[in-house]
Formats: structure tokens, sequence, C-alpha cells
């Protein structure tokens, strides 16, 4: 009997995907192989960062030989589980995307491909997709653990035995769980709760992670900090879970014990059992689910007649047409679930930099007046910059955003100049409101002199203007209008020519401030008046004011022309 | 109402639109055909401001596209071939939005919103939002917001792609009630049956020019063709295999 499908139709069917990924290497010009640097770089960086973390808590455990197995044992556990919670959580919304919205279905869809071969194929693609980025970033925890082992080729061996399963069974489950709630849900349903649970995720994980303070690991005052640490985020652990198993072959693995067979047949044997209950599924439900999420529903989380409402009263006392686009892309952006996410980890951003300068270190306060305020200075470096990271993607996008409906303004009689300005006053005010937080309640934590503190708050304050300038002008100058979703934009060329500049911007800025802090420091330690650094302070923020009008006037300028000379 | 003078556009070497001359009349419905890669699509947008032309003049309603761009655009409504539009709000916003930045505001915005959702039959929906329509509702949407401002000149890139019967009927009627009214329309189209039934005037443009322009009579007797049908005249003067094909099998 002929087979239903063969392994090479998976491979026929992955091909415009690979193909894709070459053409796209062939394509990258110089700028393209600049920024893989850079990333490349930022990643490698991170990875080393995770590695001496990891390191160095596993050689500190290694001093204390009745705690080390126990102690190992756990840290893996938490590992093993947190990367397979991980792995399903981003199998789940990744399956969304390739399995049922992907524009490439409905071709595969409508084609003679045997329903296995096509759930074989998206289900390599969804794997790939959700695991490679959890793959490069496990990597140095396994490395760490493997070099503080007494049997490191053969843990490196137990993670090389495991690796597949562990991928595969998320994927395979992640699959399951985004097809079983399309067939119950519609797709639009789903998209909005998996980017809701998403980004809720996401903001609690990280918000978990820095509540428990990892620094302790750095520094360890006691072995106990560190058990009490994993176990904040230790799940009970099941025998049946798969991340138990993976968990008792690394175990054995470090240790140079026996491998338990069982467990590595139980993972294969799971896993294989996942792709095939998975394919029976597909066989089931998914015809049935690609047809639902061809279907256009109204939306029901995203829209609310009070927010509206609200909005359009907030909107009233602005001029017509300003206050049409303000609405428009309120509106727009409060009803685009991928925004809200972005919002999520914009707050748990803003919560865990004040947490920061919550724990400093309870003798800091006694610090000298001289420390405090350097910090407070250098804070307003560090403030600064996590405004552009905010701004890289709320306000650099802003004209991007207006994606393949831009011909709407453009053949318009709104001028272009409107057009930037009105986003430029669309952006600025939350930009102001989250500068002031940033730097006020850093600088409470701090216990910054009063004179640092209305420095940091007017500085920050103009620097807002430049950055939000910066962001709308570069933003027209680097527009992309077809994205497929709005983090592209930021991830752009220009995006990251717009973090080198305003980075850049923020240094003059220091260095404009830096002789009147000096000169307050300096009058301060020798008891001398005030007089002389209020001058010189005065003059730096002419100087300083006068760089961010021209922050805001010449990028706006230049974007204007660039858009203006664009062909769409 | 609608002068193009002399216009070009080159992409690099190529020459997408050739000295094009064009004067289209108050009230007129202009056709302007073409085989695909013609230049039609490249007009359009430069007559809506989309693209910069390499050299000539656009003058909509008296005003210089390029020197009072402000006024001209306030006197064009344009419906492109693709409707893309801000798919997070409601058919009513999305009206009350292009209301906004063409300047109009207050009761006679919302009641004329009214009269345009009632004409392309779109007032059901009125509250759903644009990623829920289908291609023919989005470009139903798109005539209703060309329509708002009450435009002296409307550009329109083959307005029935994606329609059904009864919306193509529609549109028919809503296009020559405008004319009627005095507008100015210039449409780009395929359909020849819809251009030699609507059209007051036809152009035909092929490789960037201006190949033949007149009433259906006056292309007849350009084309030198005995039959008096668009299909026959625009394949006889576009020539390429099509117009041999059917010389050889008229049928």
């Amino acid at each position: 009997m002929r087979p239903e499908f063969t392994p090479r139709q998976i491979v026929h069917i992955l091909t415009p995907s690979l193909f894709a990924l070459r053409n796209r290497r062939r394509a990258a010009d110089r700028v393209d192989f600049l920024r893989a640097a850079l990333f490349g770089g930022i990643t490698l960086l991170f990875s080393l960062g995770i590695f001496a973390g990891f390191y160095r808590v596993l050689v500190y455990i290694g001093q204390f030989s009745e705690f080390t197995a126990p102690l190992t044992q756990q840290i893996l556990a938490t590992v093993s589980m947190f990367l397979f919670t991980v792995l399903l959580a981003s199998n789940v919304v990744t399956a969304y995307s390739t399995q049922y919205v992907s524009e490439d279905l409905s071709l595969l869809a409508s084609s003679p491909v045997p329903l296995p071969a096509l759930y074989g194929a998206r289900l390599t693609l969804t794997l790939f997709q959700s695991s490679w980025m959890v793959l490069v970033f496990s990597f140095p925890v396994y490395l760490a653990f493997a070099v503080t082992s007494p049997a490191p080729f053969r843990f490196l061996l137990a993670v090389a035995l495991i690796l597949a399963p562990l991928l595969i069974i998320p994927a395979a489950l992640g699959t399951m769980i985004t097809t079983a709630l399309i067939s119950v849900f519609s797709a639009r349903r789903v998209r909005e709760l998996l980017m809701m649970v998403g980004a809720l995720f996401v903001v609690l994980l990280v918000l978990l992670i820095r509540t428990q303070q990892p620094e302790r690991l750095l520094n360890p005052s006691s072995i106990y900090d560190i058990g009490e640490f994993f176990s904040a985020f230790h799940a009970p652990a099941s025998p049946l879970l798969p991340s138990t198993w993976a968990t008792d072959l690394l175990a054995a693995g470090r240790q140079a014990e026996p491998f338990p067979w069982f467990l590595l047949f139980l993972l294969y044997s799971t896993a294989a059992a996942a792709v095939v209950l998975g394919c029976w599924q597909a066989r089931a439900l998914y015809r049935r689910g690609y047809s639902r999420a061809q279907e256009a529903l109204p939306a029901r989380f995203t829209t609310s007649p009070l927010v509206d409402r609200l909005l359009e009263l907030a909107a009233r006392p602005f001029e017509l047409r300003f206050r049409s686009l303000l609405l428009k892309d309120l509106k727009s952006f409060l009803r685009d679930t991928t925004q809200w996410s972005q919002l999520f980890l914009l707050l748990a951003l803003v919560v865990v930099y004040l947490y920061n300068f919550s724990v400093l270190p309870s003798n800091f306060t006694f610090a000298t007046f001289y420390l405090q305020n350097l910090f407070s200075f250098l804070n307003l470096g560090l403030a600064g910059f996590v405004l552009s990271a905010v701004a890289v993607r709320f306000v650099f996008t802003a004209v991007s955003i207006e994606g393949r409906a831009f011909w709407i303004i453009r053949s318009s009689p709104l001028s272009l100049r409107d057009f930037l300005w009105s986003k430029f006053w669309t952006a600025l005010p939350p930009l102001l409101i989250l500068s002031q937080i940033l730097t006020l309640v850093s600088n409470h934590f701090l216990g910054a002199s009063r004179f640092m503190t209305v420095l940091a708050s007017v500085s920050i304050l103009f620097v807002c203007f430049g950055i939000v300038g910066i962001g709308v002008g570069m933003g027209a100058m680097f527009p992309r209008f077809r994205f497929e979703n709005v983090t592209q934009i930021a991830g752009s060329t220009g995006g990251l020519l717009y973090m080198i500049v305003t980075t850049s911007f923020i240094a003059v800025v220091l260095f404009l401030e830096a002789l009147p802090v000096y000169f307050y420091l300096s009058a301060q330690y020798r008891g001398d008046p005030l007089d002389r650094p209020l001058l010189v302070t005065s003059l730096s923020l002419l100087a300083v004011a006068a760089l961010n009008v021209a922050a805001v006037i010449l990028p706006l300028r230049w974007g204007q022309r660039r858009l203006a000379a664009l062909e769409i | 109402m609608i002068q193009l003078q002399a216009l070009s556009k080159h992409y690099g070497q190529q020459v997408a639109v050739d000295r094009l001359s064009l004067d289209v009349k108050p009230g007129e419905l202009f056709g302007f055909l073409g085989p695909n890669g013609a230049g039609k699509t490249t007009t359009i947008k430069m007559m809506a401001g989309l693209l910069r032309p390499t050299s000539g003049r656009i003058v909509l309603a008296g005003h210089d596209l390029e020197r009072e761009p402000e006024k001209a655009k306030a006197a064009l409504g344009f419906i492109p071939d693709r409707p893309f539009l801000y798919e997070k709000l409601s058919a009513d916003e999305f009206l009350q939005f292009v209301a906004g930045i063409y300047g109009m505001n207050g009761g006679d915005v919302t009641r004329r919103i009214q009269e345009l959702l009632d004409l392309v039959e779109l007032r059901e929906f009125r509250g759903n939002l644009i990623e829920s329509f289908s291609h023919g509702m989005k470009q139903r949407l798109v005539m209703a917001a060309s329509f708002i401002h009450e435009p002296k000149v409307l550009v329109v890139d083959e307005p029935m792609v994606g329609l059904d019967p009864k919306g193509t009927r529609l549109i028919k009627g809503m296009f020559r009630e405008r004319c009627r009214k005095g507008e100015t329309i210039f449409m780009s189209t395929h359909t020849l049956e819809v251009a030699q039934e609507m059209c007051d005037r036809i152009g035909i443009i092929l490789k960037g020019q201006l190949i033949a322009l007149g009433s259906m009579d006056e292309l007849q007797q350009q084309a030198e063709s005995k039959i008096p049908a668009l299909e026959h005249i625009f394949l006889k003067l576009t020539g390429g295999d099509g117009f041999r094909e059917i010389e050889r099998d008229p049928v």
C-alpha cells in the first residue's frame, strides 16, 4: 500500500521558508551585516553574563559538598521547568501564526497536500521559530553546568540526548493547545487571549525574577540565599513531567552516574506520541479550525464604548485635524493587542528600573554626599537611555504605523508638516510623564540633593523633546509601511540608527551638564556660596534647551522632506 | 477641470509615462485604458499626489498640484485599486477621521456620513471594525470616504475589482449621478464593457504614451475598426497577440 505521505513532502512544503532564508542572506547588504554583528555582539555579551552568573553560583555551591548535589539538582530542575514552560508558551503563540494565519496557508490548504504532511511541515516551522532563541540562551546555562561538572562531556552528552524531545514535546503540545482553542473560539478571540496571557506571563516572570534579587547570587553571603532564590521559582516536580525526566537525566550525567535509560526512552516515546496525537487531532479539527480562522468576527475585548467616549471627550479641546489624527492613533493603538503586550513590558521595565533603586544596599544612604549626587547625575543618562528604548518602540514607529493606509494622508489636503507635528504632540505627553516618574522617584530613592533633583527633572524634560523630535523625524526618514508586526519597525536599520543617534544625543546633554554639576559639588565640598554654580547651571540648561530645539526642528524638517519625496 | 501637461515619470532608465497631455472637462466621465504596465496606475498615483512627476504639470480644479498641493487635494477624491485602510477603526470612525482631515466638522458631517453609509449600503456595519470587512465592503467604504468632502474631481483606479454585480451596479449609478452634478471623474479600468457603457471619452495609453483619445465613435475612426466594440478597438490599437487572435477568430 502506498504511504499517505512521505517525509519528502514535508521537506518540499518547507522549501519556500528555506529559500526565503537563503535569499535574505544573499540580498543582505553592509548595513544588514552591521546590524547582525551588533545583535550578535549583544547576544554574546548577554550569554557571557548568563554563563558568568551560573558559573559563579555553581562554583560557590561546589564548596559545600553536603549541599552540592541537592542544590544543583534543584537549580537544574528550575532551569528545565523554566525552559519547558517558556517553550510551551512560545509554541502556543507561534502555532497560531504558522498553522492558521500565515498568508501562504491559502495556497497549501487549497492544494492536494496530505494533511499529515502539512501538519508535519508546520510543526517543524513552529518548532524552529519558537525555539531558536530559547536554545541560544540556554546554551551558556548548560555550558556553566558542564564546566563545573566532574564529568563535563557526559553532561553535554546528556544535554544533546534530551534536547530533541525537550523541543518536540512543547512544540506538539503547543500546537495541540492552539488547535483546541481555535476549534472552540474564533481565531481572533484566540489571538486576543494569547496576546494578553502571553504579555502577562512575561511581565510576571520579569517581576518575579527581579524581586528575587538575582544579584545576591553573584555575591552570595549565605548558601541558603541560593536555595531560597531557586525555590521561589520551583514548581512541584511531578514524576510525570518531561522536564523532571530531563532533570534526572542531566543530574545523572553531571554526577557521572549511570544514565536512567528508561527516562530517556520515556522522553523520546512521549515526543513521538505527542506528534502522533497532534496529527490525529489535526485530522479531526484542522480543516474546521482553518475555516474558522478565515471568519472575521467583530472584536470583543478590544473595543469599549466607554473608552471611546472618554477618548473623544479628552480630545475635544484640540484643533479638528489634530483631533482626528489623535483619535485615530489612540483608538488604533488601544485596539491592537500586540501593542498591549508592549505596554505591559514597558510597565514592567519601569517597575524594575525603580525597584533597582529601592533595593540599593541599605548603607548606601550613608555614602558620601558626593557619591549620591554623582549617581543622580549618571542616572540622568540611564533614564535618557530607557526613554530612548521606549521611544524607539512607540515614537520612532509613529509614522510607519500608518502602514499601507498612508495613501489616505498623502492624497488628503493635510500637509506633511501638520501630520508630523501631530505625531510629535501625540507622543510627547506620555514620554514627559514617564521621564518625570523615572527621575523623581529614582532621585528620591538615591537621596539626591534638591539641586540635583531639580536639575535632573528639568534636563530630562528637555531631553524628552529631543528624543520625541528625533523619533518622529527619523521615523519619517526611514519609514517602513509594509510590516507584519510593529516590532519589525523598531528593529529595522532606521530603529538601530535612532538608538545610536539618541544615545549620542544624551551623551552630549550629559557633557553639557557635567560642568555645573562639578561646580555645584565643589562648592558644596568647600562650603562656598552657590552663586557661581547657579549661573553656570543656567547657561548649561540654556545650551541644553537650544540643543533640544534643534533636535526637534531639524529631524522633523528632514523627515518631512523625505516623506514628500517618497513614492508610495 | 483636470489638466495633465507634458507629464512624465521615469524610474531610472525606464520611462513609465512619457509627455502625457490631457484635458478633462467638468462633468465628464473619462476612461483611461491601457494594457498592464502601460503607465495607468503611475499616472493616477501622480494625480493623487502619491508619486512625484519627473517633469510636467498636473492641474486639478484650477490648482497646480506641485505649487498648491493642499488646495488641489482638497478638490480631489481618490479611490485606489487596493483599499488599504485603518483596520482598527469602525466604518463610522473612519469616515469621521477622513472628514476631520478635510476640515469638516459638526452635525452636517454626521448627517453626511449616514447618507454615504446608506448610499454604499454599509449602514448596518457602521460600528464594525474595518478589519472584519470583505474586499468589496472596504472598496465601498473607500468610495464613501472619497465622496465625503464633495470633491470636484474624482480619480479612480480600477473601481470594479472585487465587487459583486450589485456593487458594480451601485457604483455605476453613483458615478453617473456625480457627473450629472458636474463632478469630473477620471477612471482607469480593464473592464472594457464598463468603459464603453459609461465613459464620455476614453484615452488609451501604451508604453507611457497616449495613443488614442476621443468618444467611442472617434476611437472607432482612429482605429479604422468596422466593429463598434471597445474590446476590438482596444486590441487593434494596442496590438499584440490578442488582436491577431481575434482577427483570426472574431467569434
